[in-house]
């Protein structure tokens, strides 16, 4: 067989392709699906603080309010089942499969980390953290449209995940 | 080796070979490819089934080997 | 016996310099001993981080099937030699294994425009651990992903599958191969994952 790419293709290409996994295949799901491939610094742990798991559903819900999307809409948007996203949104003991997290990260344009943290998939010690996500939980009201207080406590913590990235 | 195959085959080789794209070397190729992999399955006990897309209605496939 | 595919240039983000590597056809006894010496030792610390801290217990590892698959592919080296269906690549850069790739041909294309025609359908490809992104802080070498698929590319233009080929990614590869890669995505199928397909077309593009 003879190879179509040259040495300096995949010079170029490599110079140019975005740093992301690419794997591929059922086998090495299994080993994502247990949380093998989770970032070291955000060690998975079987408990969390339950109100920085519950502002994580706090988080989901309020920013589906923002912009005016049913659970499905949020769930096609993310290529996630919608039960999986209610479940998120109203069971606070919940904590999501760490590829559900990854979706979300990646429609709500915040930091995976951050997130990881927030749905109890990886654990925090991270006392500030776990303030100021409790902080966050405790302002929600479960009125259909955000509240002004809302809206302002919902821009805050968005602000205060992302910079938790950098 | 030289393949004898009836009139009849050959124009199932040259329909198939048309439809998906192949010549008919490669055709057979991928043929006897198909036909080892269901018999590996086979003989590892394994069950080869067809099923129909709106009734779900399944049927072995029997390849004797 | 491997053949040598060819001679290619991975980036080492740790020195930013650029590193040989060689593409095989054939996944070798050599490249199996390394993912059991090299590579399986850093799944195995990492799982057993994993059970110590609660977070895979023994309910999660039954319902991935995690000890019926438990590293099973290396097992299939053996059976896959013999099977016609299947062929398997290796990239081995600094002497050693560094990506692998299985990847099945009696398979067909989903895609309507091609459907049912034949397809090269990667079962497995996965980059040694300290190349991963998710896995370790610094990842080492850039490029083995996209070299591996050019090397599926190749194959199916070589079967006369004119570039066509599928996959199954894994999530946080689920933009690569839609957005950098130009795949088509066909949703998620009855294996979980998301599937996704490169038409004749497609593959052109990606090898230009």
């Amino acid at each position: 067989m003879e190879m179509l790419v040259s040495q300096d293709w995949l010079r170029r290409k490599v110079e140019t392709d975005p740093d992301t996994d690419s794997d591929a295949g059922p086998f090495i799901m299994v080993l994502e699906s247990i949380g093998m491939f989770l970032p070291p610094d955000v060690t998975p742990a079987e408990t969390q603080a339950p109100r920085v798991v519950e502002a994580f559903g706090v988080l989901v819900r309020q920013f589906r309010r923002q912009k005016q999307w049913t659970v499905e809409e949020l769930a096609r948007r993310a290529r996630v089942d919608a039960e999986d996203l209610r479940q998120i949104e109203r069971v606070p003991q919940v904590r999501p499969r760490p590829r559900i997290v990854h979706q979300l990260a990646d429609v709500m344009g915040l930091p995976e980390r951050a997130l990881l943290k927030l749905s109890g998939a990886a654990v925090t010690r991270d006392q500030h953290f776990e303030e100021e996500s409790m902080l966050f939980a405790a302002k929600s009201d479960d009125m259909s449209k955000l509240s002004r207080d809302e809206q302002l406590a919902l821009n805050e913590f968005v602000k205060f995940l992302t910079d938790q990235a950098k | 080796m030289t393949l004898n195959l009836s009139a009849h085959e050959m124009d199932v080789v040259e329909r198939l070979a048309d439809e998906k794209g192949l010549s008919k070397t490669a055709l057979l190729r991928q043929a006897l490819r198909l036909y080892q992999s269901i018999s590996a399955r086979l003989e590892n006990g394994e069950k080869v089934f067809v099923e129909h897309p709106t009734t779900k209605e399944k049927a072995e496939l029997m390849v004797l080997s | 016996m491997s053949d040598r595919l060819g001679t290619y240039l991975l980036k080492d983000r740790r020195t930013g310099k650029e590193v040989e590597a060689t593409l095989w056809q054939s996944i070798d006894d050599r490249h199996v001993e390394d993912f059991a010496q090299k590579w399986k030792p850093i799944f195995e610390t990492r799982k057993t981080e994993l059970l110590k801290r609660g977070a895979l217990t023994a309910e999660i590892a039954g319902e991935h099937n995690l000890q019926d698959s438990h590293w099973e592919w290396m097992r299939k080296v053996e059976q896959r030699r013999d099977g016609l269906a299947w062929a398997s690549f290796a990239v081995e850069a600094e002497d050693v294994t560094q990506g692998l790739m299985f990847v099945r041909m009696d398979a067909f294309a989903r895609e309507p425009s091609q459907r049912n025609k034949p397809i090269v359908d990667i079962d497995l490809v996965a980059t040694a651990p300290w190349n991963r992104f998710r896995l370790v802080a610094e990842p080492q070498f850039k490029g083995i992903g996209r070299l591996l698929l050019a090397a599926a590319i190749s194959l199916s233009v070589h079967e006369e599958f004119n570039g066509r080929i599928g996959l199954h990614a894994l999530p946080q590869a689920e933009s690569w191969y839609r957005d950098v890669c130009g795949m088509t995505d066909l949703g998620i199928d009855g294996t979980g994952m998301r599937y996704f397909e490169m038409t004749e077309a497609q593959a052109k593009a990606f090898v230009s």
